[in-house]
């Protein structure tokens, strides 16, 4: 029984399938298929009792890579959440062939795009804030992520924050980006060379926020293919020059309340000259990108709380890292520690009327 | 160590089957046994590939120990990156294994992970320094024309990707069929001007591929000869030994 180098076009594990560890004495039961990674195959699965995610590979030595820089990261990061938990390399068998594997944390969330279409776009600036903040982690470690895009991103819906997902691209600064994704490469736009480093990842980040603004169309993408870099080059700056009046927008979802439509056109413009200076390679690290970027935080939080007054809705809390976040313009429900509050006033209130009264007495 | 290795390996991209001139099967295996890689790019828009070109691109892909990949012409240009990168750990990972074979009995995807996980950081760094010499066989015949402006933008994008390599590279070309009635041209290009020359040049005629990876072939070999003279030594990656004092 040897290791398979490639992966067969038809493998497809059902849901139930048990996979056999060869190395680590775990077996994995596939709940669901997620997605194709760089890599290999991704899948949700049971591993004894606990959810994990599996990636099944079609080239050993890939996932090996892989493996190595993840558990390099984690030993230098910690437990920090900036990469997926790391539970360990193995060899999966399945109808008498192994297969390569990697098991990680099984990260929940959802696409940035899912995210703003929940919060709206003013969220755009706090959204790439924290996600420079991640990339700044792996800068720090002599890693840059390159392949950047909004199908290697999750968001938590609560909380708002990004986890990265896909680590296949990982790459030591200094040396040639292996996995890309034309949209996200700014070699590809005639911006810049495929070497990893900071900025090639800032420009992906970069470009995300114009794709959760006002995304490329596919077809001008196909179109594109076959042009000369300098051309994708003189596109992109109409694109991101506009004055707004041609974007096409992402559609505003019905949840995205006026108010929020009317602050986003305020600040649009403003964002749009940081991407723009984000595109344009102009930043010299994320730490930059994301000092223009804040200033753009400051001034919404001053639009919103004036827009509050006149519509009266709840405060939000939205700016700022790391503050919780609450669906807006509703009023939080009254739960059981209210009523409680409640009961306990009114229970001593009136258990100082009876003691004045009977004092009186 | 690595210094001096230089990879080479042929990149065939055909839409149609051979027709005239030697079995490419054939050529792709003496290129083999002289230590260079063969690996086919078929396109699968609007051409003749069919069943008989898939078969064809497959069996010299395997005569040729490298890749095979039938893609639209819209992928060409990640297909392009993704053969040539993967081709070069592929030729890397035979001399590994090889070596292993001799030193522990073993090959690498039958070692345990963490062990594996250490011999794919030495291919890594050696895809990423060692120096690679691409010769790109590209199909000239008229079922080409239309997709002439998308090799052009694939081969402008090879060529950024190989520059931001540690190691050196350098691309031929070689067109089939001729102009003027020949099998094959090798075009001698600065590798940055090879896109826009081949953006320039015009489809015609039948498809000798076999005799233009024969070219390509002596094109490469005659510039292995080159290099060696220079440096007066005779490293290249069928070499034994180069692996010892790395992996134990």
């Amino acid at each position: 029984m040897s290791v398979s180098r490639r992966l067969p076009a038809l493998l497809e594990l059902r849901p139930g399938t048990v996979l056999p560890g060869k190395w680590c004495g775990h077996t994995y039961r596939i709940v669901r298929f997620v997605g194709r990674g760089a890599n290999g195959a991704v899948y949700q699965a049971l591993r004894d009792r606990s959810v994990v995610a599996i990636k099944i590979g079609d080239n050993a030595a890939a996932v090996a890579l892989e493996y190595g820089r993840m558990r390099e990261l984690t030993t230098s990061l910690g437990a920090s959440g900036i990469i997926p938990e790391l539970y360990e390399q193995d060899d999966v068998e399945h109808g008498g062939e192994l297969y390569p594997a990697l098991v990680m944390e099984f990260v929940r969330g959802v696409s940035p795009e899912a995210f703003i279409d929940l919060r709206g776009r003013a969220w755009i600036p706090l959204c790439l804030t924290k996600l420079l903040r991640l990339l700044e982690a792996l800068h720090a470690k002599g890693y840059a992520f390159c392949d950047l895009k909004s199908a290697n991103l999750l968001f938590d819906p609560d909380t708002g924050e990004p986890r990265l997902i896909d680590f296949g691209g990982l790459t030591p600064i200094g040396q040639a980006v292996r996995e890309f994704t034309e949209l996200y490469d700014r070699a590809w736009w005639g911006r810049g060379t495929r070497k990893a480093d900071c900025r090639y990842d800032l420009f992906a980040c970069a470009m995300l926020g114009l794709q959760l603004m006002a995304p490329i169309d596919q077809a001008d993408m196909e179109r594109l293919r076959t042009r000369r870099p300098v051309e994708r080059d003189a596109f992109l700056n109409r694109c991101i020059l506009s004055d707004g009046s041609s974007w096409r927008l992402r559609a505003a979802n019905n949840r995205e309340g006026n108010a929020t439509a009317a602050i986003f056109r305020d600040g649009q413009r403003q964002l749009q000259a940081v991407l723009s200076k984000a595109l344009k390679d102009q930043y010299r690290d994320p730490a930059e990108f994301r000092m223009a970027l804040a200033v753009l935080l400051v001034h919404d939080r001053e639009e919103t709380r004036g827009t509050m007054k006149h519509t009266g809705e709840t405060a939000k809390t939205a700016v700022g890292d790391g503050v919780g976040l609450r669906p807006r313009g509703r009023r939080r429900a009254w739960d059981a520690t209210d009523w409680g509050l409640l009961v306990a006033v009114t229970i001593f209130a009136a258990t100082m009327g009876a003691l004045l009264w009977l004092g009186s007495l | 160590m690595w210094d001096g290795v230089t990879l080479q390996q042929l990149l065939l991209i055909t839409d149609g089957c051979s027709n005239a001139g030697t079995d490419p099967v054939y050529a792709a295996q003496a290129g083999r046994a002289r230590g260079i890689a063969t690996s086919v790019i078929g396109i699968l828009d609007d051409g003749a590939l069919g069943e008989q070109g898939r078969r064809e691109a497959e069996n010299i892909a395997e005569a040729g120990g490298g890749m095979c990949r039938i893609v639209r012409i819209a992928d060409l240009s990640r297909t392009m990156q993704m053969v040539t990168q993967q081709t070069m750990q592929l030729t890397l990972q035979q001399v590994v294994n090889k070596e292993l074979r001799h030193l522990v009995g073993q090959e690498a995807n039958a070692l345990p992970p963490d062990t594996r996980t250490k011999v794919a950081r030495f291919v890594d760094t050696v895809t990423e320094e060692a120096d690679v010499q691409i010769g790109l066989v590209v199909d000239m015949s008229a079922s080409m024309t239309t997709k002439m402006t998308a090799v052009r933008e694939a081969i402008r994008d090879l060529e950024l990707g190989l520059a931001a390599r540690t190691g050196s590279h350098q691309l031929f070309v070689i067109t089939y069929p001729g102009l003027h009635g020949e099998d094959a041209v090798v075009h001698s290009l600065e590798s940055s001007r090879v896109a826009d020359a081949i953006g320039a040049m015009r489809a015609a005629g039948n498809t000798p591929t076999g005799p233009a990876l024969d070219a390509a072939i002596r094109a490469l070999l005659a510039s292995r000869d080159q290099r060696l003279a220079m440096r007066g030594d005779g490293v290249d990656a069928g070499s034994e030994g180069l692996l010892k004092n790395h992996v134990g």
